[in-house]
């Protein structure tokens, strides 16, 4: 693949995965910190076109912009905590063990692991464990539901660039 | 199309039980932990003073000073807080016996004295002999 036409690719991932991060703002959610996570239907997108680096590019270029976008710039180490160690999870699950797990199951593995990263990031910053133990149990409920739909979405956006034959530019 | 349901997504569902059930154990933990605390001590609603629960076998006596001669001697150690003696008709502060929990109080109404137990806030409680 040439090497400008992996360039507008990255770039047209990480611009959607930019907007679909400022649009799920909008959404309001069950408990504040509980999202739904659309912009890691990219994440997942970049993995399975490109790989783990490109994956990891869009994620850390996509966490540091989204939230100075959104108006909280705060909100950056945040998003970097859990968007990285959700990417390294995913990476891992989808490069290695594919043959074990469905999409549904990487992609609800990528969100739990997105809100662990943010709640062990929060606890560091608040100085206490207790913020932990409290919110976890709602997080990791609310993950699976959006797992599920990310997942679900992803399969299929998949499906149709594959029919597109987008691999065969990109290989 | 039919979505695959593969073994290791069990493990990840797997996964998310036992961090459910980690923080729910965490959180009776840190309740336990709590247990280290302070003592308040109101006299006609007003702050008296706040003392801390010394561990181990240390024993620390306050007398509260009620006004008009009138006074309890609290005791306070690791096994609890209570009332050693008091001037006041009823002594029924002296018979409540020992308070430990946090929203526990004694009170000595002819005195006005409110003793009750708040949980340590602030930082992380030191261990105490329940939970080490």
């Amino acid at each position: 693949m040439k090497k400008s036409r992996k360039m507008v690719y990255m770039a047209l991932f990480i611009s959607q995965a930019l907007v679909l991060h400022y649009i799920e703002g909008f959404f309001p959610m069950l408990a504040p910190g509980a999202k739904l996570g659309l912009a890691n239907i990219l994440t997942i997108i970049t993995l399975n076109v490109f790989g783990f680096k490109e994956a990891m590019t869009v994620v850390v270029v996509r966490s540091i912009l989204g939230p100075i976008l959104g108006g909280s710039p705060t909100g950056v180490l945040y998003s970097l905590a859990g968007g990285i160690l959700s990417c390294i999870v995913m990476s891992v699950l989808y490069c290695r063990f594919i043959q074990y797990f469905s999409l549904l199951g990487i992609s609800v593995a990528g969100a739990v692991f997105h809100n662990i990263g943010q709640m062990l990031m929060a606890s560091l910053l608040y100085g206490t464990i207790g913020i932990l133990y409290t919110y976890l149990p709602i997080l990791m409920l609310s993950s699976i539901v959006t797992g599920n739909f990310i997942g679900l979405t992803a399969k299929y956006i998949i499906k149709y660039l594959n029919k597109k034959a987008v691999h065969t530019h990109v290989s | 199309m039919k979505i695959p349901f593969r073994i290791g997504d069990i493990l990840v569902y797997v996964f998310i039980l036992l961090i459910i059930g980690g923080s729910f154990a965490g959180l009776y933990q840190m309740g336990r932990d709590s247990v280290t605390n302070q003592v308040k001590v109101e006299v006609d609603g007003v702050l008296w003073g706040i003392y801390d629960i010394p561990a181990g076998d240390e024993v620390k006596e306050i007398r509260i000073d009620a006004g008009d001669g009138k006074y309890n001697l609290m005791s306070i150690s690791g096994e609890g807080v209570s009332v050693k003696e008091a001037n006041c008709p009823d002594q029924i502060c002296v018979k409540f016996g020992k308070i430990l929990r946090p929203g526990q109080t004694i009170v000595c109404l002819p005195h006005k004295v409110v003793i009750s137990i708040t949980g340590n806030q602030e930082g992380e409680p030191p261990l105490d002999d329940i939970s080490s």
